[in-house]
């Protein structure tokens, strides 16, 4: 087999289970407390002993990177695998079922896109919102509702090009029932690009939160989140850039990588499409 | 041509399809006739050939006698049975004796399964049809008559209604509990083994809740979509507005649920040791090993998808408990999973190996019929053969059911010339060894000539003669045919260049010509061809033509016309 998928696919998985792992694993791992303020000078910039520096009130910016992974990683992982089931589904019927069930499923998801994301979630903010605690909720909830209907749209294409296909009739000719259809031929040949594309909507989702964050409307204080400290080190951007530019480095990388790795997969399984 | 009537067929026929229509419909509120009164019918071990030009309605025909669509009217019988009648169920299980192969042997198998996988398929669907017969077969003589009717179509919808109820009322006992235990301070350690035995219990319940949730919403959406007619079917003898009242009460019920415990979140870890959760956790258990012991039929997508749930909700939990707790929850919760996802595999593995085990010499010697090797073929996909490999492949799969009938539409058109001999040499051998009945749907005349008992020549959606292929051949009766007959490519060298072209457009089927539908192009037409539709008759011994004036018997015309512009020149 001549197809690899490289070194850097690799170097970016490895980055991504890092993260994870450090993430999971924050409360144990040897790191600062991301809530005590005297853990050093504040402002310092990046040292031995801080690796990412302090912020404007002291506390150690690389464990509140961590800690702030964690917020990150669950909303888009949360998010991204209930889209994944959802709009899945809802992209193999529609595109499965040709006709009524089809344009309806098109239509709703189509209006669903029009809806601008921030009106959205700040409308669900307003009226589900009466602790903070549970915005993580909300946020996940909404980013639910948002990437339905892309990952939707993405696998309808590829059912629709796939449900053309002769072996497709050949399973309904032996007498398979949907079901079996839907799960036996279609989704096998709609999974990889399924996959990719839902790397890809993580990565984006992990970039909303740090939107969202700009408006003040992510998990509240004390927890860190990545988007809320880039937010809060603006004001000593001209002091202590760091402060800011350290989250914003990781939230890159970490995006940068998941489109990564959804990118190589995706090329990695077109091939053999093409070989056909 | 294109002509109705039925003069040709025949009394004791295997497969009779008789005045198939099939229309599809186009942009703008029009329809396409694609096919428009055609009647074929075959002898038991007879093979028919079916030609005419691209887009006159083969393929459709021949998806039509399998139902594939359906057709719009008409009928198809098989050995006497009637199939445009037969519900969904009965007629799966036609099918297997009605298999068809196609153009492109490629597209016709899946390109992510194996070899194994893709021969063996026929015999698991049949497998899978024939339990569930069974199964209502055993219901019946249980309980009998109208229960099990009920029971029958009530199956889905109460399989929801039946989950989302029962787990809404576990987690409404559970926040009653909750409401109780609020004032109580968290207990920290004492409550850790509480914490890791019940809290399994508890995301397994929160996740099927959620699966009844997702399932009802998708049910309902489904439930808005479907004209109700469809939806009638679905819900049996209760009507359709009160079984999706039915449906949407208890999705709201089971949604409503969900968002209390969200709501409660926090409170998670105390509820772990409130005393229903024994109870529930056994009952959940249960079901998540019934379903796990028995994949074929309840599915491991369905177990995939509560586990994934599972998953997603324990990252809540997770991330909702103290520091000291959360590493012991966390670890024992990977391992939990990690045991329970190898459990699902192993099972799910086994059975596929043991269905695949049952399968295998049937799978060998199929393959052996067809000239491929099976220790090679075995464990490749499609796309590492070659076309002849891959239609034989597909020949297999056809081959495993046992049909009676097969409909090859153009098998051989999508493959090198030189494998085509060896394509039409096995099916003729398989038709001889397994007694098969075989529609033969092809361009080239040749081919068709060779292989069928008996041709149909089609014209826009009809047809237009029937006749033994020899004389068919010799003396054409009607003037499509004839038509056809000189655009072969002659090997004559001082032919005229352009003398083996059809003149003229196929007429769009959106717009047929009224009368016979090949006046447009016919060289004999005449204002009655316009005004009135040939019928198919029997003009000679065993030769059917639908014209008004025939190339052959007593009203025939001079053939000057077609001779000087076809074949005469030669
Ligand atoms: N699903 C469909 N929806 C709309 N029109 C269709 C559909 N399937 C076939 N048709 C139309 O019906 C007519 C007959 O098509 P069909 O595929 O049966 O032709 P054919 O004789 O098999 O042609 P070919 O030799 O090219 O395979 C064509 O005009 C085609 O456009
Ligand atoms: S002669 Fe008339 S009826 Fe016969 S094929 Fe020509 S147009 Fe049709
Ligand atoms: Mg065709």
């Amino acid at each position: 087999m001549g197809r690899r998928l490289g070194f850097f696919f690799w170097l970016a998985v490895a980055y991504l289970a890092v993260l994870a792992v450090a993430a999971v694993f924050a409360d144990v791992l040897p790191i600062k407390d991301p809530a005590d303020t005297f853990a050093g000078t504040s402002k310092q910039g990046p040292s031995l002993s801080h690796w990412f520096g302090n912020d404007g009130v002291g506390r150690d910016v690389f464990s509140r990177v961590i800690y702030g992974a964690q917020v990150s990683l669950v909303i888009s992982t949360v998010g991204t695998v209930l889209a994944l089931v959802i709009g899945g589904l809802l992209g193999m019927v529609s595109g499965y079922y040709s006709g009524r069930v089809d344009r309806w499923l098109t239509a709703t998801l189509n209006a669903s896109l029009v809806i601008p994301p921030l009106i959205l979630f700040l409308a669900l903010v307003l009226f589900l919102d009466s602790e903070a605690k549970r915005r993580i909720f909300i946020l996940v909830f909404t980013f639910v509702l948002l990437s339905i209907a892309p990952i939707a749209r993405v696998v309808r294409a590829a059912t629709l090009s796939c449900a053309n296909q002769d072996y497709v009739l050949a399973a309904r000719t032996l007498g398979a029932r949907d079901g079996r259809v839907l799960f036996r031929e279609v989704l096998p040949n709609v999974a990889p690009s399924l996959v990719s594309y839902s790397l890809i909507i993580m990565a984006g989702l992990i970039v909303v939160e740090g939107a969202v964050a700009f408006l003040g409307l992510s998990v509240p204080p004390p927890t860190p989140t990545w988007g809320d400290m880039i937010n809060k080190g603006r004001t000593n951007l001209d002091v202590a850039a760091h402060i800011s530019l350290m989250p914003a480095i990781v939230m890159f990388v970490t995006v940068l990588a998941l489109n990564f790795v959804g990118d190589r997969l995706q090329q990695y399984f077109e091939p053999r499409e093409a070989v056909l | 041509m294109a002509g109705s009537g039925n003069a040709h067929l025949r009394s004791d026929a295997l497969l009779r399809a008789q005045d198939l229509v099939v229309e599809f419909p186009a942009a703008g509120g029009r329809k396409v006739y694609a096919v428009s009164g055609v009647s074929l019918d075959l002898m038991e071990g007879e093979t028919l050939g079916l030609v005419g030009e691209s887009g006159c309605g083969k393929s459709t025909t021949g998806r039509a006698i399998l139902q594939l669509p359906s057709p719009t009217s008409g009928s198809v019988q098989v050995a006497g049975q009637e199939l445009t009648e037969l519900d969904p169920d009965a007629m799966r299980e036609v099918r297997p004796r009605l298999q068809m192969i196609y153009q492109d042997p490629i597209s016709s198998l899946n390109p992510r399964r194996r070899v194994r996988d893709i021969i063996a398929e026929p015999l698991f669907i049949a497998l899978e049809n024939v339990t569930r017969r069974t199964a209502m077969a055993t219901w019946q003589e249980r309980i009998g008559g109208l229960l099990q009717t009920l029971l029958e179509r009530l199956a889905i919808p109460m399989r929801i209604v039946g989950l989302a109820a029962s787990v809404a009322f576990a987690l409404w006992i559970l926040s009653e509990a909750v409401e109780e235990r609020a004032a109580e301070p968290w207990l920290g350690w004492t409550e850790v083994p509480a914490a890791i035995i019940g809290f399994p219990a508890l995301a397994i319940a929160l996740a099927v809740a959620a699966v009844g949730l997702v399932l009802g919403l998708t049910w309902v959406l489904l439930a808005l979509m479907l004209p109700f007619s469809l939806m009638s079917r679905q819900f049996g003898e209760v009507s359709a507005p009160v079984g999706i009242a039915g449906v949407v009460v208890t999705t709201g019920a089971s949604g409503f649920m969900l968002w209390r415990t969200w709501s409660s979140f926090g409170g998670w870890a105390k509820w772990v040791n409130s005393g229903g959760l024994g109870l529930l956790t056994a009952v959940l258990v249960v079901w998540l090993a019934a379903s796990i012991a028995n994949p074929e039929r309840a599915g491991a997508s369905g177990v995939a998808t509560t586990l994934s749930a599972m998953v997603v909700l324990q990252v809540f939990y997770v991330a909702g408990l103290d520091a000291g707790v959360k590493l012991i929850v966390l670890v024992v919760s990977i391992v939990v999973d990690t045991l329970l996802l190898r459990w699902v595999l192993r099972r799910y593995r086994a059975n596929r190996n043991a269905a695949r085990e049952r399968a295998e010499p049937r799978v060998r010697e199929v393959l052996e019929y067809v000239g491929i090797n099976p220790d090679d073929a075995m464990d490749r996909r499609p796309w590492e053969f070659s076309g002849g490999q891959a239609q034989r492949l597909s020949i297999a799969r056809a081959l495993v059911s046992v049909p009676q009938v097969i409909i090859c539409d153009e098998p051989v058109s999508s493959l090198d010339v030189s494998v085509q001999a060896q394509i039409l040499n096995l099916l003729e051998d398989l038709k001889n060894l397994m007694g098969l009945t075989l529609v033969f749907i092809a361009h080239d005349l040749a081919v068709v000539k060779n292989v069928s008992d008996r041709v149909a020549v089609m014209y826009l959606g009809k047809l237009c003669e029937v006749s033994e292929p020899d004389a068919m051949f010799d003396e054409p009766a009607h003037p499509y045919t004839e038509m056809l007959l000189a655009a072969i490519p002659q090997p004559d060298p001082e032919a005229e260049l352009g003398s083996g072209r059809i003149d003229g457009e196929l007429p769009s089927p959106m717009d047929p010509p009224s009368g016979c539908r090949f006046r447009t192009r016919c060289p004999h037409a005449a204002q009655r061809c316009a005004d009135e539709e040939p019928e198919m008759r029997e003009i000679a011994p065993g030769r059917f033509v639908a014209c008004h004036t025939p190339l052959i018997g007593e009203t025939a015309p001079e053939r000057v016309e077609i001779a000087s512009a076809g074949r005469g020149a030669s």
